[in-house]
């Protein structure tokens, strides 16, 4: 009994530190990925100094990020201002723990995985609130508050453009939602839900880029309006840490469009070829996977590279007047077709 | 002769590890006074691309900054922001004095309205001569004080 | 032929001169000290300072609707009030000198009159204190309320090296004035934008008053590029004052030389070679395809999209190369000389510049899909901060600002300095008067350039580019010269005085495009939201070094 306690426990803290190691070195490279594709769009090499291709980079940067002084400022709500981007951190990787990387590979399969996910998402605006309040400095608030409207009004198209999916696979479970999407046409044309809910899809896709916070959807730290939005004041180790949550963010949520809409791990042709291989098996799905969410980054960042930003008032009115009502329809239709 | 073992070991950390870094992600605050904030700007841009390339973000706070390149003349009215906005950067932080008037008030010397030269208001690591000095000068610059750095030259 | 054109329209002139001037004596009668034609369009009036106002009006109804500059001389015995109107229907300029008693320089406001006049009293009062009566908000401009005198007047000193103290950052220190809300009931927030902000281009500073994110109120504060200038060119030769005139629109160095050149040539008689001018209009022309690559770089840059910043510096940087190669500099090219150039064009440079004629038009069509065929650029520009065409002559707007008003005024073709008027162009006009207008005009302008440089390029003679008849020592003879030009930003002048000793000019007052643009910012900008302010303010296309000299 109490050795099987143990065991859960242990497997739970294997899992969290998968998890986080996983987003983790991520992370690093996505910083200086992202680097070097916008500068390869700008027609510029990027970072190539620290290391072979610069690839060093970010390490350098937490090195020194981890060393620099730490600023409070003096009129800042020390206790929120403090614990701001650790509560961001933490919801950041939250979401994380119902998202799978391979068959099985995934921290906690919960049942109710998507709907967790969606609610845990929209928790890391808390954090930006927090930071912005506790700052005490009128451009993160101005950044808070975009942030709190933004998510607010993109949250609901969200969570309807998965209903479909949901509706069509009967189960919330992420990993049930991409065993439904092993199959494919003729062996060769996958059965994706990208297929089957394309007016989902690009809902969903512009929801995530929002609830991201990227170009054309960065209001809430808009260089050019706001200096820096809601982190402004913050410095060093504070700072990485926004940093850190932002770049889960976009793992994230690169990882939940490719498990709900590209197949997750799965491959024609060469997914049926590797099914009977053992642990290959996980390591052709882990590289499936992580190959598919990379191509979502790289799209993601081709957009940064090529929009311009949107303004407030446009990009709220966009998610109630435009993507809304197109999530509801993709419910409707979807159910239509079901009850048929 | 006292010797604080912690420190020692902090300070090596800190030459060894550290000072092997910081070089390489200077990120300097977007903050363009005059003249120089164009060629500044041409230097970060496609042809040359000289900060990107050595790590260098752009950053608008001064909070996330480490280098203040002081690019232009600093007129009366402006030091105490200048001063201020060093203030406000965290340590460890650099200058580097970008072109005749952010050395020494450059062709308006004798005006009644500029500081002669940023090191009236703040330290400075590195001068970079030139009205406005080329963005290779400046590039030389940023290579300087990257040694700087790696030998343990600077000191507050 | 070109002579002979100037000698008619000096005849022409002549009667059009009498015509007004004497209409002038007729209603002012003894109140006239001296009215003259200076050269052909240039008219002058002396007055005394009381009876400026009456004569502005009837200037004004006269068909005089730009006011362009309103600047100060100190003559240490008395002070004189210059006003610089144009009008666009007459084609005419009247440079109005108020005399004015050193001891106690008032003067009527002329703010009722023209709203342009509100920056340039405000800055004229500042340098050389002269009191407007009457104007809404007498204040110091570009210098702190706590500074001590004013620095144009001929007794204040300068040292030779001003050493920065500790108890001077208090005086210099410019503290925010918070007024409270109106109705006592909305709370309001104000933001002080600058005067470091990513997206003030330099040093401007513009305390907003927020409410929620509509912006209630701006109030640009400027003068932290403020340099002296102004004060400086009393102390260097008219040679040496030359490089100073790159560094203040430090964008388009070659335009505030050419202006500033005209001048002197102006006081002095020079006429400038053939070649000289041809090179001239050249180089003014690659000049401002370089500011307005800088201005749709930095437009882009605060619309977050930085891939366009990177493209037009990448074609910025080939101007940057073909001036370069003329005269060595990158940025600031102190090229023009009185009296023509530094030097000819090196060999080959014309087939380098027709390779670049050829090159940029295929790079811009980039730009065209990139802004024209996004639609987030289209509505975040589009019907964002009109400026009324009427509200922008009353402001002084010039240059693309006002001609993206529908109002196609370019002083080019209005009235033509160097050998503009041999050039056929279009005057780039657009209806809209938002910031999308403001994009495009610039914009199109290019290719206008484009074609001028073509044109020119086609009849470029051969001989000298600098006229043997300038002499070594530069003591022009008494007098006063006000030369205009189309600067890329607009309309830009430079006053200058001499008082026939010396080899220093007088007095100098730069007329400059953006101060006066500037000055129009709040008001079409004030009632939107802060995006929105940010991108009017890029749609300004200032630069601080002219602004604040």
């Amino acid at each position: 009994m109490v050795n099987e306690m143990l065991l859960q426990v242990l497997q739970g803290l294997i899992a969290v530190v998968a998890v986080i190691l996983f987003l983790s070195l991520n992370v690093l490279f996505l910083t200086w990925m992202e680097r070097k594709v916008i500068a390869r769009i700008h027609v510029r090499y990027g970072p190539n100094r620290a290391g072979p291709y610069g690839l060093l980079q970010p390490i350098a940067d937490m090195l020194k990020l981890l060393t620099k002084e730490d600023i409070v400022p003096e009129k800042a709500d020390r206790l929120v201002y403090n614990l701001a981007p650790v509560v961001a951190f933490l919801f950041a990787l939250m979401p994380a723990a119902a998202i799978g990387i391979g068959s099985g590979l995934i921290a906690a399969d919960i049942g109710v995985g998507v709907l967790y996910i969606a609610a845990v998402a929209s928790l890391s605006t808390l954090a930006v609130l927090m930071a912005a309040w506790g700052s005490n400095n009128k451009y993160s608030l101005l950044g808070g508050l975009r942030t709190a409207a933004q998510s607010l009004s993109y949250e609901i198209p969200l969570v309807l453009s998965m209903i479909g999916i949901v509706a069509i696979v009967g189960s919330l479970s992420t990993q049930d939602i991409v065993a439904a999407q092993s199959q494919a046409w003729f062996g060769i044309i996958p059965k994706w839900f990208i297929f089957y809910q394309p007016l989902a899809f690009i809902v969903f896709f512009t929801a995530v880029v929002a609830e991201m916070g990227r170009i054309p959807f960065d209001l809430p730290e808009s260089e050019s309006e706001l200096v820096a939005g809601f982190h402004t004041e913050y410095s060093g180790m504070k700072f990485a840490m926004f940093m850190f949550a932002e770049y889960i963010h976009f793992v994230v949520g690169s990882a939940l469009v490719v498990t709900l809409f590209l197949g997750g791990w799965h491959l024609p042709v060469i997914s049926p070829l590797v099914a009977e291989l053992g642990w290959v098996k996980y390591l052709v799905q882990v590289a499936i996977f992580v190959a598919k969410m990379y191509l979502v980054i790289f799209v993601l960042m081709w957009v940064r590279g090529t929009l311009t930003r949107t303004k407030v008032d446009h990009v709220l009115s966009y998610g109630w007047k435009g993507l809304l009502p197109l999530a509801l329809a993709n419910v409707v239709i979807t159910g239509v077709v079901l009850s048929i | 002769m006292e010797v604080k073992l912690p420190n020692v070991i902090l300070t090596k950390l800190d030459r060894l590890v550290f000072d092997r870094a910081r070089p390489y992600t200077m990120w300097p605050l977007t903050f363009g006074l005059a003249c120089c904030a164009i060629e500044m700007m041409a230097t970060g841009c496609s042809r040359y691309d000289a900060f990107e390339r050595f790590g260098m973000l752009f950053r608008a706070t001064p909070r996330q900054a480490d280098l203040m390149i002081v690019a232009g003349t600093i007129t009366k009215k402006m030091a105490p922001n200048v001063r201020r906005l060093y203030e406000q950067m965290p340590e460890p932080k650099y200058v580097i004095a970008m072109g005749e008037c952010a050395i020494c008030g450059g062709p308006f010397y004798d005006s009644y309205s500029v500081v002669n030269g940023a090191d009236q208001i703040i330290p400075v690591d590195v001068y970079v001569p030139g009205c406005p000095p080329r963005p290779e000068t400046l590039i030389d610059a940023i290579v300087k004080l990257q040694k700087k750095i790696k030998e343990g030259k600077i000191k507050r | 032929m070109a002579e002979e054109k100037a000698q008619e329209e000096v005849e022409e002139q002549e009667e059009a001169k009498h015509e007004l001037l004497e209409e002038l004596r007729s209603s002012f009668g003894e109140k006239i000290l001296q009215a003259r034609l200076l050269r052909p369009r240039r008219l002058q009036v002396r007055i005394k300072g009381e009876d400026l106002y009456p004569v502005a009006e009837f200037l004004k109804g006269a068909g005089f609707d730009h006011l362009s500059c309103i600047s100060g001389v100190d003559y240490q015995e008395h002070m004189e009030a210059v006003y610089h109107l144009w009008s666009y229907s007459r084609r005419e300029l009247i440079q109005i000198n108020a005399e004015l008693p050193r001891d106690n320089p008032e003067i009527a406001s002329l703010v009722p009159l023209y709203r342009a006049a509100d920056w340039h009293e405000r800055e004229a009062y500042d340098m050389l204190g002269i009191v407007f009566k009457g104007h809404p908000n007498l204040k110091r401009m570009l210098l702190p309320e706590t500074f001590e005198g004013h620095p144009l007047r001929k007794d204040f000193k300068t040292q030779p090296m001003s050493w920065y103290l500790e108890g001077e950052a208090e005086m210099w220190e410019t503290p925010v004035e918070v007024s409270p809300p109106e109705d006592g009931e909305t709370e309001v927030m104000v933001l002080n934008i600058g005067p470091q902000h990513p997206s003030t281009h330099g040093v401007a500073r513009l305390v907003t008053t927020l409410s929620g994110e509509t912006v209630v109120k701006i109030e640009p504060v400027i003068g932290y590029l403020h340099r002296g200038v102004e004060k400086i060119a009393e102390m260097r030769t008219y040679q040496q004052f030359l490089p100073l005139t790159d560094r203040t629109d430090y964008i388009s160095s070659i335009t505030n030389n050419l202006a500033y050149v005209l001048a002197v040539e102006e006081l002095l008689g020079v006429r400038v070679p053939e070649r000289a001018e041809y090179l001239r209009v050249i180089l003014s022309e690659l000049q401002r395809i370089a500011n307005h690559l800088m201005f749709i770089a930095a437009f882009g840059a605060d619309l977050g999209a930085w891939t366009v910043m990177m493209y037009g510096f990448r074609e910025r940087e080939m101007v940057l190369d073909l001036m370069e190669q003329v005269s060595g500099q990158r940025l600031l090219y102190n090229f023009l000389r009185i009296g023509g150039l530094k030097e000819d064009v090196p060999p080959g440079w014309e087939d380098n510049l027709r390779n670049f004629l050829r090159v940029l038009p295929e790079r811009l069509a980039d730009y065209e899909t990139y802004f024209f065929n996004n639609e987030i650029f289209i509505k975040r520009c589009e019907g964002v901060g009109v400026l009324e065409p009427e509200l922008a002559i009353d402001l002084g707007v010039t240059g693309p600002m006002l001609r993206a008003s529908g109002v196609a005024r370019d002083v080019r073709r209005d009235d033509p300095y160097s050998i503009y008027d041999r050039f056929d162009f279009e005057v780039v006009t657009e209806e809209a008067g938002d910031t999308l207008a403001r994009f495009k005009v610039r914009f199109r302008e290019i290719f206008e350039s484009l074609r001028i440089i073509e044109q020119a390029l086609e009849d470029l003679p051969e001989g000298e580019v600098r006229s043997p008849d300038v002499p070594k020592v530069i003591r022009p003879p008494r007098g006063e010269a006000y030369s205009r030009i189309e600067a890329p930003k607009g309309e830009l002048a430079y006053y200058v005085v001499s008082d026939g000793k010396s080899t220093s000019p007088y007095r100098l007052k730069i007329r400059s495009p953006a101060f006066c643009n500037l000055s129009a910012f709040p008001h079409y900008a004030t009632g939107e939201i802060i995006p929105d302010m940010i991108v009017n303010f890029a749609s300004v296309d200032i630069v601080m070094g002219e602004i604040d000299r």
